[in-house]
């Protein structure tokens, strides 16, 4: 019996070591390219053409983001990210939920039926030509509301929501009844105060989906003006036209005179990348707490 | 209870419905704005896909535009290529439908074994980051990192006395090595999210029981948390299959080069490439049309296949 | 089961179809094409109203929707030079630059969606541009004004409707195709005044770093064959040469502009390219028309890929690195050689790379071939527009000589001052600020400063020396060599232009829109194009055989010969004969 106690031991002491190593290694596939391009937008870009540069910066610069907001364009671009993120996160977790509330309702008249409504948008669509006639029938093309607006509700979270609410108990509900509540003011104070970690899951899911989009404003918005960070940085990266015109605003020169200034086309794009991750890598372990409660995915079929 | 009541029936239940319907106003007040919205965005673009059976003209909108049948379907069954673009879509979606689905699975039980709360935060919030970033940043470090003759790879395999000359990128030897390990580089952490929110929805007493009958930690993964993630897992997973026929057009759009545009061209990339920069708004949507129906009839199929195998279902 | 399902989706779906309906249902009337047809040109008639300038036109806005994306122009106007536009003419004139990936796909969207402003401009080299099938369908479909009666009212424009003013391709082409019955839709811009006019003096191809040619003890003119051209490379890579970084130099680069879908490379052994540069299709000496595919060339190329890169002797990534790299390189002088530069670049104005041969063709020694005049870009109006006249008398205010001074070179007090022979002479305070601060200078607002947004729709019938009395703004005030100067020198620009052939031509690819199975085709084109590459990098000439062998098929399967048909064809008829390669 004592025998195979230690045997048991030994093999799950192995397999926490396995475990451990495991993701150590997947960590550091991660974090090894991340520290390349950090040192490398802490470069000096002239001098990191000499190439070399791996984990750490030879000859320290913050010029790289001292040019990149500069640039107008990058300063715009990051209020329009902003902006987008705060208000169509707020919008669309608090829209989402009051509806996912009404859903979870079994005695509500039709409510099966409107939930297939909207699950079958999860599954089939109608592609994106008809999509942008329609933004542009009703005038959301080129305006900024094109961020917020089609994005107010998400199937997929109001499944989620809905899941969530399930779970809570009825005598809640109940009793606030008898309190003269009305099924609104429920949701608003009994509801909403008890879904704090569903609300927090969604709430970054959502926040994160705003901050990374950035076809929205390369393919529904034509003012420079109203592009948010992440179509910007997606210009800079994929089309060196859209880089020079980046760089001859964050340098004062044009790009053929490279030669003259310390920024290079490359520094000013890993410095624009951190621009990007960082606000969230920054308030991620604020929202992580609440992952450990828990959040189920259920089905239709309630 | 139709039988008891019959001539009553009509007008009883009509206002006993309307009582219902008046009882949940406020629910309806609530859901209303949603309905609307789910109509505007996504019900009035699916009418769009009439497009499918016309040819577009830009003066006469959708409805005004010439019927075709079903030529567009027909046309690109035709074209030489449709056999490979088809091939390629079900090899790679494929590999990150089925070949990929344990991964994320795997790292949230990993991490669920995980006591030391400093390490499994930091762990977890690094291998959130691959999600963060853009796929062109991680095409853009992978070409470097895999360069011939310059990239760490290369210098790597040089020091090893090996030939450091190997384009990866262009060689189709190695496109699916690539193709698939970017994807669970950048996906792993972030799937792994709702797998982990739903272990930790496990009733802690069952191991505890567990552990009284001496269990090993394997077979307490095996017979306690997997089989209470497997809704999820299944649900997760038969929605997935609707995009069976779509396999990302970010990462293979910029994973393409010369040396493997035979392995790498999806309907995706097609779509883009000759629907719309061409301008052909009627053939692009037919195969849109394809990939999305062919994918509704999988996951409308496999649902009913799981609610009957495992009793598990979305619907 | 399947019932219910049905009733779920039954209902939204009718619903969606109906509201779609309505919302598409009045776009039917919009736009017919006799509709939008001016009555008469009586509009030319007006005269000014009183008070006003005689280059008054109506006092409107107008704006247009830039489809190309370029830092050539700014959508902020300088407010003085827009107050000077609307004293002058009374227009309002807003421009909108729509940037995307590929501009083209801007122009998809907003021609499908139908929501246009005033007139909209667009990349158009020539009819073989990838826009046109897209602009023309558009034009077809009535979404366009007929703009050859207005055109007919004007000063410059009017050059257009004469016989020998405009090239075959522009004319037959783009403006006035024969299916348009006389009606025109596109505005081609960018049409010299004079035949074989230069705007500039360009001296492109491959250029090698003239220290490494000195090293060596090479006169790069001397450089005239592919078999050299490796020769070449293996000494630069014997000799251990080092870039700006104390890396080694690699013997071939890229072209300046990046690799990735661009054929620079061609340039490198033009004695192995069957067709010209991006057209691979060409005609034997007795007069048949082939693909590359289908010809010797192609596995020639493979031997001479095949082995520069077994050698190490190109950049390995000579076919996929992205631009921001490959000017790089040549900035840092990584690249002995650059596959494809010109003189106008401002890294290499004092000459250290010195252009490499010109290299032999498949007929004999390089000739120089220069268009008879050739389109760039153009501007079209939607039939949505109002008094579309307005778009096209502001049009025809810039093209001419008053209006190309205002957007050429300024306001007059400003930034020039008026010269004894009645040319602008820029201001020094100008110039100066042109080469400390470039940025300040183009809010300025005008060519010469770099912002150039008068090119979109005045930028034709030019003539600089006749008009301005100098090629480009500042000449005649600079006293270092001009821009490019060396390189043309070196080059003997000068000396090759005047035995240049002068040529009035279609792309062999300019009829892919006419042809019936274009999309397959195409495809087919870039398969080659991608199987080619793909080939080079085959470790054997089997394995590369069995590749152009299998795109050869695929090309003929989509109609390969049909489309070397129709071409043999259209060459044959003297409004549309082809271009082929004249060295």
């Amino acid at each position: 019996m004592g025998n195979d106690f230690y045997k048991l031991s030994a093999s799950e002491k192995a397999f926490k070591f396995v475990n451990y190593l495991l993701i150590l290694a997947l960590c550091l596939s991660i974090i090894l390219p991340f520290l390349n391009i950090l040192a490398l937008a802490f470069n000096a870009g002239k001098d990191a053409e000499r190439g070399g540069i791996y984990f750490w910066p030879r000859v320290w610069s913050l010029e790289n983001f001292g040019k990149a907001f500069e640039a107008a364009n990058i300063a715009t671009a990051f209020g329009i990210s902003v902006f987008r993120t705060v208000v169509g996160t707020v919008a669309s977790v608090f829209l989402t939920a009051m509806a996912a509330y009404a859903l979870k309702s079994k005695t509500l008249p039709g409510g099966k039926f409107f939930m297939m409504f909207i699950f079958f948008t999860m599954l089939f669509g109608g592609g994106i030509i008809p999509y942008y006639m329609l933004l542009q029938s009703i005038h959301l093309t080129n305006n900024i509301w094109v961020y917020v607006i089609p994005s107010l509700y998400s199937a997929w979270n109001l499944i989620i929501f809905r899941t969530f609410f399930q779970q809570i108990h009825v005598s809640l509900e109940e009793s606030a009844r008898i309190d003269g509540y009305n099924d609104f003011s429920i949701f608003l104070r009994i509801i909403l105060p008890l879904s704090r970690p569903v609300l927090a899951v969604i709430g970054l899911f959502t926040a994160v989906g705003h901050w990374n989009d950035w076809f929205t404003g390369a393919f529904y918005i034509r003012k420079a003006d109203l592009r948010p960070l992440s179509t910007l940085l997606q210009e800079m990266l994929t089309s060196a036209e859209a880089m020079r015109d980046t760089l001859s605003q964050a340098a004062g020169v044009r790009y053929d005179l490279l030669d003259k200034i310390t920024v290079t086309g490359n520094s000013l794009k890993m410095a624009t990348i951190i621009l990007v991750v960082a606000p969230i890598i920054l308030i991620y372990p604020f929202v992580q707490r609440f992952f450990a409660k828990g959040v189920m995915i259920g089905s239709m079929k309630e | 209870m139709q039988q008891t009541t019959l001539p009553m029936k009509p007008v009883k239940q009509g206002s006993m419905l309307w009582r219902r319907v008046l009882q949940h106003r406020y629910l309806y007040f609530m859901l209303l704005p949603c309905i609307v919205f789910f109509i505007i965005f996504n019900y009035i673009p699916m009418g769009g896909l009439l497009l499918a059976f016309k040819e577009y003209k830009f003066n006469k909108g959708i409805l005004g535009s010439p019927w075709v049948g079903f030529d567009y379907f027909k046309m690109f069954f035709n074209t030489y290529q449709s056999k490979e673009l088809v091939r390629n879509t079900l090899i790679i979606s494929g590999m990150k439908m089925f070949l990929y689905l344990p991964f994320p699975i795997i790292l949230a039980l990993m991490f669920n074994e995980i006591r030391n709360k400093w390490f499994k935060n930091v762990a977890q919030s690094i291998l959130y980051l691959p999600h963060f970033i853009s796929w062109v940043v991680v095409v853009g470090l992978m070409q470097r990192i895999l360069a011939p003759d310059t990239g760490l790879l290369n210098q790597v395999i040089t020091n090893m006395n090996g030939d450091g000359s190997t384009f990866f990128m262009m060689d189709p030897k190695y496109f699916y090595q690539i193709m698939f390990g970017s994807h669970v580089w950048k996906s792993i952490g972030w799937d792994s999210i709702i797998y982990m929110a739903a272990i930790a929805g496990v009733n802690p007493d069952m191991y505890e029981a567990a552990k009284m009958d001496g269990a090993s930690k394997l077979r307490e993964i095996w017979n306690i948390t997997l089989p209470s993630i497997t809704p999820t897992i299944v649900i997760l997973f038969i929605l997935s299959l609707g995009n069976i026929l779509s396999a990302g057009f970010d990462q293979l759009y910029l994973l393409r080069t010369p040396g493997n545009m035979h392995l790498a061209d999806i309907l995706d990339t097609y779509v883009i490439r000759v629907g719309l920069r061409e301008g052909q708004f009627g053939y692009a949507t037919a195969i849109g049309m394809l990939q999305g129906v062919i994918g509704l009839i999988l996951v409308i199929t496999v649902n009913k296949i799981s609610r009957k195998v495992s009793d598990t279902s979305l619907w | 089961m399947s019932k219910k399902w049905a009733k779920y989706f039954a209902i939204p779906l009718m619903v969606a179809m109906l509201i779609a309906g309505c919302s598409n249902g009045n776009k039917n009337d919009k736009a017919s094409p006799s509709a939008s047809a001016p009555a008469s040109g009586t509009a030319s008639v007006s005269p000014a109203p009183e008070g006003k300038p005689a280059t008054w036109i109506a006092d409107r806005k107008i704006k247009g929707l830039i489809f190309m994306g370029t830092d050539d122009y700014t959508e902020d106007m300088n407010p003085e030079i827009k107050a000077k536009i609307k004293e002058q003419t009374g227009i309002d004139y807003e421009i909108e630059i729509m940037k995307a990936e590929h501009s083209i796909d801007g122009l998809i969207a907003g021609l499908a969606a139908g929501d246009l402003p005033d007139f909209v401009a667009f990349y158009l080299n020539n009819s073989g541009r990838p826009e046109m099938p897209v602009v023309l369908k558009a034009a077809r479909e009535g979404m366009f004004t007929d703009l050859t009666p207005f055109l007919k009212n004007t000063k410059i424009f009017s050059k257009y409707l004469q016989e020998d003013f405009l090239p075959l391709d522009t004319r037959y082409g783009v403006m006035f195709r024969p299916e348009f019955n006389g009606s025109s839709y596109f505005v081609h811009m960018n049409i010299n005044r004079q035949a074989g006019y230069d705007t500039n003096k360009y001296v492109g191809g491959p250029y090698i770093r003239k220290d490494i040619a000195e090293a060596l003890k090479i006169d790069p003119s001397t450089i005239k064959t592919s078999e050299q051209v490796y020769e070449l490379a293996q000494k630069i890579k014997a000799g251990n040469f080092k870039d700006s970084n104390g890396k080694d130099v690699v013997p071939i680069g890229p072209g300046y502009w990046g690799a990735n879908g661009r054929e620079d490379w061609e340039m490198l052994f033009t004695d192995l390219m069957w067709g010209k540069q991006d057209q691979r299709i060409n005609m034997t000496n007795d007069g048949q028309i082939l693909h590359e595919a289908e010809t010797e060339y192609a596995m020639k190329k493979v031997g001479f890929f095949q082995k520069m890169l077994k050698e190490k002797l190109i950049s390995a990534e000579m076919f996929t690195m992205d631009e921001s790299r490959t000017s790089e390189g040549a900035i840092n002088g990584t690249w002995g050689i650059i596959a494809n530069t010109h003189n106008y670049q401002d890294y290499n104005q004092d000459l250290h790379y010195l252009p490499l041969g010109p290299l032999d063709g498949i007929k004999g020694p390089y000739k120089m071939e220069v268009s008879f005049k050739s389109g760039y870009s153009a501007w079209a109006i939607p039939s949505t527009t109002k008094n579309p006249e307005d778009v096209v008398k502001f049009a025809d205010y810039l093209a001419s000589r008053e209006g190309k001074m205002l957007w050429k070179y300024g306001l007059e007090g400003r930034d020039y001052t008026l010269g004894q022979d009645g040319n602008p002479v820029p201001k020094q305070e100008v110039i100066d600020l042109l080469a400390n601060d470039p940025n300040e200078a183009k809010k300025l607002g005008f060519k010469g400063v770099n912002n150039s947004w008068g090119d979109i729709l005045g930028g034709t019938d030019t003539d600089s020396m006749a008009d301005f009395g100098e090629m480009e703004y500042g000449d005649k005030l600079k006293t270092d060599a001009t821009r490019g100067q060396l390189a043309i020198d070196y080059w003997h620009y000068d000396d090759r232009r005047k035995e240049a052939v002068i040529t009035d031509t279609y792309t062999p690819i300019s009829f892919l829109g006419e042809f019936d199975r274009s999309t397959e085709l195409k495809a087919a084109l870039d398969n080659y194009n991608d199987s080619l590459i793909r080939s080079y990098y085959t470790k054997s000439t089997d394995e590369a055989k069995k590749i152009l062998d299998s795109a050869l098929k695929q090309l003929k399967a989509a109609g390969l010969d049909d489309y070397l048909k129709l071409i043999t064809e259209k060459n044959k008829d003297p409004k549309t004969p082809i271009g082929f390669r004249v060295y």
